[in-house]
């Protein structure tokens, strides 16, 4: 996997959110998107999975690539189960597989009970896990400690580092996590 | 064991509201034959025994099944068509924009103007299958439309960043928004097609038909006939809106499981 960025510039309405960045991201490689709010991260992520073109410029090498994702606001399908919720993004799901995964992070009562009514903590950390569960060749984690304590951050970040299993991360979030090895993309 | 106390006792409330309900309405009902000429209004009693000698007669099935057989098919055809193209419609904006003025027609057009221009164009015989499916489009292909359109943005852009497949995003994202409005659809639809399909049937008078018994009842001055097929047509409505609405939901469910639940 190469996924090469060239040039690239995003416009809405006129207004420039990122302009000609170059950027390449290869399997196993760890980024950090750093820069202040309004910079356009959130906007990468979305030039990078492919949810929108780029006004200028152009990303090639994305056509192959499996991406699993952490968007900002969890996007969790709330009637249904945490478990449910990451059974649906994997193609051949496993319960004996899902359920452990989920219990890294979430106590035994949370992984039955409808995504909708698990509190703001839980439910990120639901999004975390499903975007770690999904077969995929990039991960893409959008500000995903964001409303978690600092003891629950260090665990989702061991739970990231342990189930990345060499897949490319691409991890966006204010404040700088240690992790191992990554380079950082500012903006 | 409290709990079932509770559950008991709220039950036993809940059948002491209807009863005293219904015993208010029977009341009044009475109350109102008392004080009107027996040829403009029939009473309860008289209603009740006007229902049973119709029960027991062979042509009331029969113009009851007669009208059930027209209203059916017309409200599946109906149904089917609303449920396609308002899927269509909600995908392909061309077509929705070549649909709308007859979408419009039909929720506008008064269903008597329809009847009179109908039934030159068609036998009486068929005219509650026009007319009912007339009524249903409009509201199913409304409910398909706007239950698609209510389906969440943010869940679809997760289901392509997460390659999800068009069978799994129909069981996880689009069925479970789209029935509550299909079935809403469905409860509204149902009562209207019988209106609408027994004013076409009093209109163009098709044989063993309850449209016609209607007639015949108004015709002779039978209060008690009239009155009583007005109220098993409200039976024969409300059951009927039971079984699609339990027909929906089962269709909803053979669907999922057709999809698997995943875990």
């Amino acid at each position: 996997m190469e996924i090469r960025f060239e040039q690239v510039g995003k416009q809405y309405h006129g207004h420039t959110v990122l302009e000609r960045l170059d950027w390449q991201i290869r399997t196993g490689e760890r980024w950090l998107i750093r820069g202040v709010s309004g910079r356009g991260k959130t906007t990468l992520l979305r030039l990078l999975t492919g949810l929108e073109p780029p006004s200028a410029g152009q990303i090639t090498g994305t056509e192959n690539v499996r991406f699993s994702m952490c968007f900002q606001e969890n996007r969790l399908c709330g009637k249904m189960s945490s478990v449910t919720n990451l059974a649906m993004v994997c193609p051949h799901p496993e319960p004996e597989k899902i359920r452990p995964l989920l219990l890294e992070l979430l106590p035994e009562e949370a992984l039955d009970r409808p995504a909708g009514t698990l509190s703001g903590g839980m439910a990120r950390r639901v999004a975390l896990a499903r975007a770690l569960a999904a077969p995929s060749d990039a991960v893409i984690l959008d500000e995903p400690f964001a409303g978690l304590d600092e003891g629950t951050r260090a665990e989702a970040l061991a739970f990231v580092e342990s189930h990345l299993a060499g897949r490319a991360l691409v991890l966006v979030s204010h404040e700088l996590p240690a992790l191992a090895g990554a380079k950082v993309l500012r903006l | 064991m409290q709990k079932q106390t509770e559950k008991k006792s709220a039950l036993r409330r809940r059948w002491c509201r209807r009863a005293s309900t219904a015993l208010f309405w029977l009341a009044l009902w009475e109350l109102l034959s008392l004080r009107l000429p027996e040829v403009l209004f029939a009473g309860p009693a008289r209603t009740a025994r006007s229902l049973l000698a119709l029960l027991a007669s062979p042509g009331c099935w029969r113009s009851l099944a007669g009208t059930l057989g027209q209203i059916a098919a017309g409200f599946l055809l109906a149904f089917a068509a609303g449920l396609v193209l308002g899927a269509v419609c909600w995908r392909l904006a061309w077509v929705q924009a070549l649909l709308a003025p007859a979408v419009q027609v039909m929720k506008s057009v008064p269903v008597a103007c329809f009847v009179i221009v109908a039934l030159i164009w068609i036998p009486s015989s068929r005219i509650a299958v026009l007319l009912s499916a007339f009524v249903v489009f409009p509201l199913t292909y409304q409910s398909v439309f706007s239950g698609l359109s209510a389906v969440d943005r943010e869940l679809l852009e997760m289901a392509k960043v997460f390659r999800m497949p068009f069978s799994r995003q129909l069981r996880y994202l689009y069925i479970p928004q789209l029935a509550p409005f299909v079935l809403s659809g469905c409860r509204v639809s149902v009562g209207m097609c019988w209106k609408a399909g027994i004013a076409g049937e009093i209109i163009g008078l098709p044989r063993f038909s309850v449209g016609e018994q209607l007639y015949m009842a108004k015709l002779y001055l039978n209060m008690g006939d009239l009155f009583a097929w007005t109220l098993l047509i409200i039976a024969v409505s409300m059951l009927t809106e039971r079984v699609v609405v339990w027909a929906v939901d089962w269709a909803g469910a053979r669907l999922e499981a057709a999809y698997g639940n995943p875990v």
